[in-house]
């Protein structure tokens, strides 16, 4: 019995990691819709939200129902309380991305074109927050928390990136636009930047509970930012073969993310498993 | 980090014990055990069988004593006095620390008898006071409404659950400051169950209880503290292995063996 609920519980990890890996091969395709105006890359990005929507309600589920039968206890209640936690954060990701996948289609239709400068802006945020979410995805195969507490410089790019288009939108000449509709199609375009700040922010959430995972304690972002390494390195508590997985084996799940955005330590474990594939 | 992380402080602990070791004759069955037992808390002590935890908890009210060749060194204190001191009389310190067992264990007479039976012992023999004592006992054991029309009945007339019951307010009617639990609750149906947590939830504030038990969503469901024991090598000694807060011994213990029993690794 304790064999089978191992073997649950590294699936259910591996379902959160392929699913993370989703969210984000599926931003790539909302963006480059919305940067190329392919309205059919924007619709089939669409289409896989829900499907990833899906994927999510079902690992929910799971979860919800190892904790109903197995009742669960130190490593393995803390590893299912972080798959739930880091499920439900990855749908308002997926969200997000469904939003921007939306905002493309919107904006082929739309006789309106957002200007190059802004379009380019986007892009660049874009890489940026692939990056955050490579790191954090880099984290929770690696159990690094050192790399956790590196996400916020990551992220704050992402947030200057945004603030900057802000500006950048604000000094655009928009009131020179006649067509209402226009007016609202060029105005839709900050959320877009707006979209993929907060994906990045909630990417570093689901790294941040990592501390929760391997050490019990609930950290804020807060007490994050003034977290030394050694410190948190040493609040480690003993953890089971669903936390302490052998790295490699996670890899396997997030194979498919483009390797100059996760962390070189997952880009070698990928490599390796592709050789050996 | 220490494995007393968030353990009870000695000046709020009903019991404590230091460099505790006890031997059944020759063999070493405890060895440094080092606990304080917070005062009007629930504790649970888990851990395999044979891991030393019901006689720890027998060596608490000096039940031990009566069996032949047992020993032990360090210190047990009661409210802060050595309940192994020269001049402690064990049947005082066994009315102020009561105890509960695996089977329940009703005397062969009436549930009026049976509770009424302490208080006796202790001279009181006036009928209105003993009629006091065992409504208020039975009351405080959750079985009076249960009862009250059938008090001349046999006590082991009762189901399991209700003759468990009717042991605690037994142990309740001699007021004891301390109930010691050895798996009250292995040999009754599950609504029983039910009935002993909520009557130990009930008398927490106002009582210590240490609750030896093999279930671990019992231990965590009922209990403030929970203590590990473990004998690694068959034939040493088991000891203490970690202690603290429940919700943070089975959220994030701190040792590996814990976190390898709980989760169900082993034992």
């Amino acid at each position: 019995m304790r064999k089978l609920f191992s073997r649950q519980l590294v699936e259910a990890r591996h379902e959160m990691l392929s699913i993370f890996e989703a969210v984000d091969l599926t931003l790539h395709d909302a963006v480059r819709a919305y940067v190329t105006d392919d309205r059919d890359l924007a619709k089939k990005a669409k289409e896989k939200t829900f499907q990833i929507d899906a994927r999510c309600a079902n690992l929910e589920a799971v979860c919800y129902n190892l904790i109903a039968t197995q009742s669960p206890v130190a490593s393995d209640f803390r590893l299912l309380q972080t798959i739930i936690y880091i499920d439900f954060n990855l749908q308002r990701m997926c969200d997000k991305v469904r939003r921007i996948a939306r905002a493309a289609n919107r904006k082929v239709k739309s006789d309106f074109e957002v200007p190059a400068v802004l379009v380019d802006l986007i892009e660049t945020e874009a890489e940026s927050v692939y990056r955050v979410m490579g790191a954090s995805v880099t984290a929770l195969v690696n159990n690094d928390l050192s790399l956790v507490l590196s996400l916020s410089d990551e992220d704050e790019v992402v947030h200057d990136l945004y603030q900057k288009f802000f500006r950048t939108f604000n000094r655009t000449e928009a009131v020179e636009l006649d067509d209402d509709a226009a007016m609202d199609d060029f105005r839709r375009t900050i959320m877009v930047s707006r979209y993929l700040d907060r994906i990045a922010n909630i990417s570093m959430e689901c790294a941040y509970r990592l501390v929760f995972l391997l050490t019990g304690q609930r950290w804020t972002a807060a007490d994050l930012a003034e977290a030394d390494e050694g410190e948190l390195e040493g609040m480690r508590v003993p953890s089971g073969e669903g936390v302490i997985l052998d790295p490699a084996t996670d890899a396997h799940y997030v194979s498919s993310l483009p390797l100059d955005e996760v962390g070189s330590e997952l880009k070698r474990l990928i490599e390796e498993g592709r050789e050996e594939a | 980090m220490s494995v007393y992380q968030n353990a009870p402080a000695p000046e709020v602990s009903a019991i404590t014990a230091a460099n505790f070791d006890f031997w059944y004759g020759d063999f070493h069955a405890l060895t440094d055990v080092n606990l304080n037992i917070a005062k009007n808390k629930i504790t649970a002590f888990i851990g395999p069988s044979g891991c030393g935890k019901s006689t720890f908890l027998r060596c608490m009210n000096r039940m031990n004593d009566l069996i032949e060749g047992t020993r032990c060194e360090g210190v047990m204190t009661l409210d802060g006095a050595d309940i192994y001191a020269e001049g402690v009389d064990p049947v005082d310190l066994r009315r102020r620390v009561g105890m509960i067992f695996q089977q329940p264990n009703p005397f062969p007479k009436s549930i009026y008898e049976n509770v009424a039976f302490g208080p006796r012992l202790q001279g009181v023999t006036s009928k209105s006071d003993l009629d006091d004592i065992v409504e208020e006992s039975l009351k405080r054991a959750n079985l009076w409404k249960e009862v009250s029309n059938q008090l001349s009945k046999d006590g082991l007339a009762l189901s399991g659950g209700q003759q468990q019951r009717l042991c605690i307010a037994r142990v309740l009617a001699v007021q004891p400051d301390v109930l010691l639990m050895d798996e009250p609750c292995s040999a009754i149906d599950p609504t029983s169950v039910q009935k002993v947590e909520d009557l130990m939830a009930e008398l927490a504030p106002e009582m210590t209880i240490i609750i030896v038990t093999h279930n671990m969503q019992q231990a965590a469901r009922i209990s403030d503290c929970t203590a590990f024991f473990l004998q690694e090598v068959a034939g040493e000694p088991a000891t203490l292995i970690e202690y603290g807060q429940t919700d943070a011994l089975f959220t994030s213990p701190i040792d590996k063996r814990t976190e390898d029993y709980i989760t169900g690794r082993f034992g």
